[in-house]
């Protein structure tokens, strides 16, 4: 997987909109995932009282507010949170997923990339007929981050017994990773 | 589980015989279970927070002028001035009338209940002060600014169970939390979101354009006849007397739409929502902060006016999941 720890070179927009790395002094680190007191919490995804919600837990990665180049952008917090996700993920595999979430999510949500301007200023050219027939480019993105989690769920984390919520389920509000309970990896 | 269960039969559903003939009975939609106070319309496409009754006045407003323009100002206008000129109007109409539905009847950005579940009722038994979760954490934004550094407090809605993201807001009238909020419109009857706000921009907008020229076309119609009959102003007002009341009409309903508009765009210059701009005026003003404000007017309004419109967070129209606990009601806990 790519994954943009250095994006500098000639095209790049100017350093006030570019994500922050985290060599970077201005990035403070946004959050702790301690503030936030609970290291797993109990899976919503699942109807109550199921198998699923007495067997699975879920590794919460919440949304950070520095490293997104756009306020409204969603980007998750790089921070590793340690266990119990250390069980079923080393730190560097934990680092490319969440950089490859956020660098589509920035994809799909910058509002001066080509394709969501053009969609705007046609949309209002037309009197917003056009969207009532055209996929926005900015849904195009999204469903592409949708297709990209469940490949990687299929081909990587499901041999682990771990599985990653769909962002669009969950509104982009924090990255769920569903991890089973008691947290030993199935092998 | 919510949801009417006396056309499934017993049980969980089974597999299904003849998929194409029991699917559209059977399944319930995700608007048939929406816990929030919003009515829905044809089908999930449409909502309105309540009854639409102020809509209406709205589009009244805008659509009974614009029937007696095209009745009577605007054939005297195409077969004597130009016929582009009605083309024109009938473009900004289209386009105000189209923003109007959209703005008012579109999903605002409602977020889903129940994705961050802080306590239950199996941890509440262990509940003592370091065991209840936080509502309310404070974290980091991009600094602008290298001297005064700004923190944003992310909150805990404790009536839809999420940590509300940064700009997000409970709205007591949708009974929802809106992502990006910008304020409940009592005319529209909807609120302001992430998903709405470019239609409502482009409404107010196109309103107070509509306004402006409808009244200079009939303000054209009232005094090119008067200098084409080479006759006096009274004579040319009885005339056409539907021609000069819907040009005051005009001057007189274009001063909203367009305090508005300049409202808004003063607003997007500096990076602000509504919501953000009055709760800043209760604060003392040199403890004021706008922490979205890149200090660059035109990335400021570009940022805005090209967001794109973001997918549906619940999918009124979409056919509902067995046991999807984001459309919980609280009372059933």
């Amino acid at each position: 997987m790519a994954s943009s720890i250095n994006p500098v070179g000639p095209d790049d927009p100017p350093p006030d909109e570019r994500p922050l790395q985290i060599a970077d002094p201005r990035w403070l680190p946004s959050i702790t995932h301690r503030d936030y007191f609970r290291t797993h919490a109990e899976n919503p995804h699942v109807p109550v009282g199921s198998l699923g919600a007495s067997l699975t837990r879920i590794v919460r990665i919440h949304r950070d507010y520095v490293y997104p180049r756009e306020s409204n952008t969603p980007a998750f917090t790089p921070q590793f949170p340690g266990y119990p996700l250390s069980v079923f993920m080393t730190e560097m595999e934990f680092l490319d997923l969440v950089h490859e979430v956020n660098d589509q999510l920035d994809q799909a949500f910058y509002p001066l990339s080509l394709g969501n301007v053009l969609d705007s200023c046609i949309g209002f050219l037309t009197c917003w007929l056009c969207e009532i027939v055209h996929t926005s480019y900015h849904k195009r993105k999204s469903l592409e981050l949708e297709r990209f989690i469940e490949k990687l769920n299929e081909e990587v984390y499901k041999a682990r017994g771990i599985k990653v919520i769909s962002p669009r389920r969950t509104a982009y509000l924090s990255l769920d990773i569903q991890v089973p309970y008691p947290f030993i990896r199935p092998e | 589980m919510p949801g009417s269960t006396e056309e499934r039969g017993s049980g969980p559903p089974g597999p299904v015989q003849n998929p194409e003939i029991e699917s559209s009975r059977h399944h319930l939609r995700n608007y048939q279970m929406f816990p929030g106070h919003a009515t829905f319309y044809l089908k999930g496409h449409f909502q309105s927070a309540g009854k639409p009754f102020s809509v209406l006045v709205v589009f009244a407003a805008i659509a009974v002028p614009a029937g007696l323009f095209f009745g009577f100002t605007a054939p005297w206008i195409w077969n004597n001035i130009s016929p582009s000129l009605p083309i024109v109007f009938s473009y900004i109409l289209l386009l105000c009338v189209m923003s109007l539905v959209r703005s008012a009847g579109s999903d605002p950005g409602i977020l889903p209940r129940n994705i961050h579940i802080e306590t239950s009722d199996t941890e509440k038994r262990e509940a003592g002060p370091l065991n209840i979760a936080p509502l309310s954490v404070t974290v980091n934004c991009r600094q602008y600014d290298e001297d005064r550094p700004l923190y944003l407090p992310i909150n805990y809605c404790t009536v839809c169970r999420i940590w509300r993201p940064a700009r997000a807001i409970h709205c007591r009238d949708c009974d929802s939390c809106i992502d990006f909020m910008d304020h409940h419109c009592a005319w529209l009857n909807n609120c302001i979101g992430a998903r709405n706000y470019r239609y409502f921009f482009c409404f107010i907008l196109s309103l107070s354009l509509l306004e402006y020229f409808m009244a200079a076309l009939c303000f054209l119609h009232v005094f090119a006849w008067r200098h084409r009959k080479s006759s006096t102003t009274s004579a040319a007002v009885r005339c056409a007397p539907v021609s000069f009341a819907l040009a005051i009409y005009g001057v007189l309903g274009s001063i909203y739409p367009t305090a508005l508009a300049l409202y808004h765009i003063f607003l997007m210059s500096r990076g602000e929502n509504t919501r953000e701009f009055l709760r800043s005026r209760r604060v003392n003003k040199l403890e004021r902060r706008r922490p979205y404000d890149t200090r660059n007017i035109r990335r400021n309004v570009l940022y805005v006016v090209c967001a794109p419109r973001r997918i549906s967070y619940i999918r009124p129209w979409a056919i509902a999941e067995e046991g999807d606990r984001r459309l919980e009601k609280p009372s059933s806990q």
